[in-house]
């Protein structure tokens, strides 16, 4: 059964990894909305940030520094022109992944990892996006939007209609959401991602969001009103998510992040409870190729019933060294002390990815883990993601 | 536009400095940051830290060429060039009458605003700069200036790429040290 429940976790590791690069900082972005439709990051690309994804994340195959970004940046790599007031895009993530426990191989297959396409529209101050993918069976429960116990399901992962203000500093919107919390790295699946549910492949949230962007500080808050692809109703989160990260430098950022959520029941547990997740981030480039990031989370969860108190915490250090232009090695190390109980975790995370031409990347991942009271497992994921 | 404003404020800063002899800029602690806002808290920064300084009786003159200035992307940095006509205008020039000027003493900071002439994309208008300068050791003297510009007083259309455009206040801050010859 631990097994088994280990296999589970390392598919969850390859599951479909949603775009967000808060390594942008090395090159003074310290900011997310000038290029992704949601101000705190990650999802849609606007045509800003479909540019910068070609200037500056991939090979340039000798293309000149000052060159101008070809069609291949562009929507379904330039060959249908779209309004400027429509945004559109899609990925396609597949990959292949080998997982052991106590040096055995016991799983090995392909993944269909991400296959969804995304729109959001403005007019004047108005904005709404929504998403629309595919999931294989198992995979993204907590964004289906269709029932198939044992197949592949439809997702969402967000859909929402908002009014931006103050020449576009401010976003208030409604809807399925990312929820505002800790850095919206790749590694979705990190202790850091899992144990806060802000993983963004599936840990949206239905609510009302405010976010706030300025050149020296961004921030969002929002309203939880709970997952509707989570049944039944006594399951869903409702409380309150937000950060603030204040700019220190064009290349250096922190924030602080607070989390409360509270469920009337869980699988397992018909009492209600309280969990609370309270954390700072760090982002910084000393070094342009080299960017470090940071997480520690204070985890309190409580049984509202009984009133039983559980603490923990969840870390996370992150080095991202581009050794040439589009080529990057990335390691980290986390760590996670279940308020659930248990040993304390350890994960530590290899590999490379090379951003080949605008919009398409390969990565190569090794990732360990290993407690006390667990077997040792050793995940190796290669991906294949093109964004359209 | 980040260019034009990195000029402006090498030039109030290498200004200060020089009271009666000819002050040499230290190119090596020299600093021009020119920073450009745009949208949803985009942030731009260019700089650059080329500057020379000339003088008469009266003026201190200080040019600042276009072309060095950097933003950390190439394209932005050829933007930035065909904005300002780098190629027909190639320096941003600041000239600030001596009086203007208040001079450190030894353990006493000038510091002030000073009225300047900012030539930049051809364009000449009067720019008000604050600086600070301080008198160290080695008869270096150090100078911090800054000036907010708004770059259609100069004939300069706010740049605007692939949906972002650029406020057209820029910020100028200027860091150097100056010696003696």
């Amino acid at each position: 059964m631990k097994a088994a429940l280990l296999i589970f976790a390392a598919v969850g590791l390859c599951s479909t990894a949603a775009k967000a690069y808060p390594t942008m900082i090395r090159h003074g972005y310290t900011q997310c909305a000038s290029c992704h439709t949601d101000p705190s990051g990650g999802t849609l690309l606007t045509q800003y940030g479909r540019a910068q994804s070609q200037l500056l994340l991939s090979s340039r195959w000798g293309a000149a520094e000052d060159a101008e970004p070809t069609a291949a940046s562009r929507f379904l790599f330039g060959a249908l022109k779209t309004p400027d007031a429509v945004t559109l895009g899609g990925w396609l993530r597949e990959g292949y992944i080998w997982n052991t426990v106590d040096g055995k191989l016991v799983d090995n297959r392909e993944l269909q990892m991400r296959s969804s396409l995304a729109a959001e529209v403005r007019l004047g101050p108005v904005r709404a996006a929504a998403e629309v993918g595919y999931a294989a069976a198992h995979t993204a429960q907590q964004a289906t939007i269709t029932r198939n116990q044992d197949g592949g399901n439809l997702v969402s992962r967000e859909h929402w209609v908002g009014i931006s203000f103050a020449e576009e500093t401010g976003l208030v919107r409604a809807g399925r959401i990312n929820v505002p919390y800790g850095l919206r790295n790749l590694e979705h699946t990190s202790f850091v991602r899992a144990a806060t549910r802000t993983d963004i492949n599936e840990d949206q949230q239905g609510g009302i969001a405010l976010a706030i962007t300025t050149a020296d500080w961004r921030a969002e808050v929002m309203a939880m009103l709970g997952n509707y692809s989570v049944r039944p109703d006594a399951f869903r989160e409702r409380g309150f998510a937000g950060y603030a990260e204040l700019t220190l430098s064009p290349t250096v950022a922190i924030g602080i992040n607070a989390l409360a959520a509270r469920a009337d029941a869980a699988p397992g547990s018909p009492s209600p409870t309280l969990r609370q997740a309270y954390g700072l981030t760090a982002r910084a480039a000393p070094w342009t190729p080299l960017v470090l990031s940071a997480e520690l989370d204070a985890l309190i969860s409580t049984a509202l019933g009984s009133g039983s108190l559980q603490t923990g915490h969840a870390g996370w250090l992150q080095a991202d060294l581009e050794v040439l232009r589009g080529v990057h090695l990335v390691s980290a190390v986390e760590h996670l002390s279940s308020p659930a109980g248990g040993a304390a975790g350890l994960g530590l995370w290899g590999g490379a990815a090379w951003f080949v031409v605008p919009h398409l990347d390969i990565r190569a991942d090794l990732i360990r883990r290993s407690s006390a009271d667990s077997p040792t497992t050793n995940t190796f994921l290669i991906q294949l993601n093109g964004y359209l | 536009m980040n260019t034009r404003n990195m000029l402006t404020g090498l030039f109030l800063a290498v200004a200060v400095i020089t009271q009666a002899a000819v002050a040499v800029s230290r190119s090596s602690e020299t600093s021009v940051t020119v920073l450009a806002r745009g949208p949803a808290g985009l942030r731009i920064e260019g700089k650059s830290a080329s500057l020379s300084l000339d003088e008469d009786a009266s003026t201190l003159t200080f040019q600042v060429p276009v072309a060095p200035i950097e933003t950390g992307i190439g394209l932005r940095d050829r933007h930035l060039r065909e904005m300002l006509e780098a190629d027909k205008f190639p320096a941003v020039i600041l000239r600030i009458s001596r009086s203007e000027l208040k001079f450190p003493k030894q353990s006493e900071p000038a510091e002030g605003t000073a009225k300047g002439e900012l030539t930049l994309h051809g364009q000449a208008r009067p720019v008000d700069v604050r600086y600070r300068a301080e008198l160290g050791a080695g008869g270096i003297t150090r100078v911090r200036g800054s000036l907010q510009i708004d770059m259609r007083d100069f004939e300069i259309k706010p740049p605007s790429y692939l949906g972002v455009t650029v406020a057209p206040e820029v910020e100028v801050k200027v860091e150097l040290a100056v010696e003696e010859r």
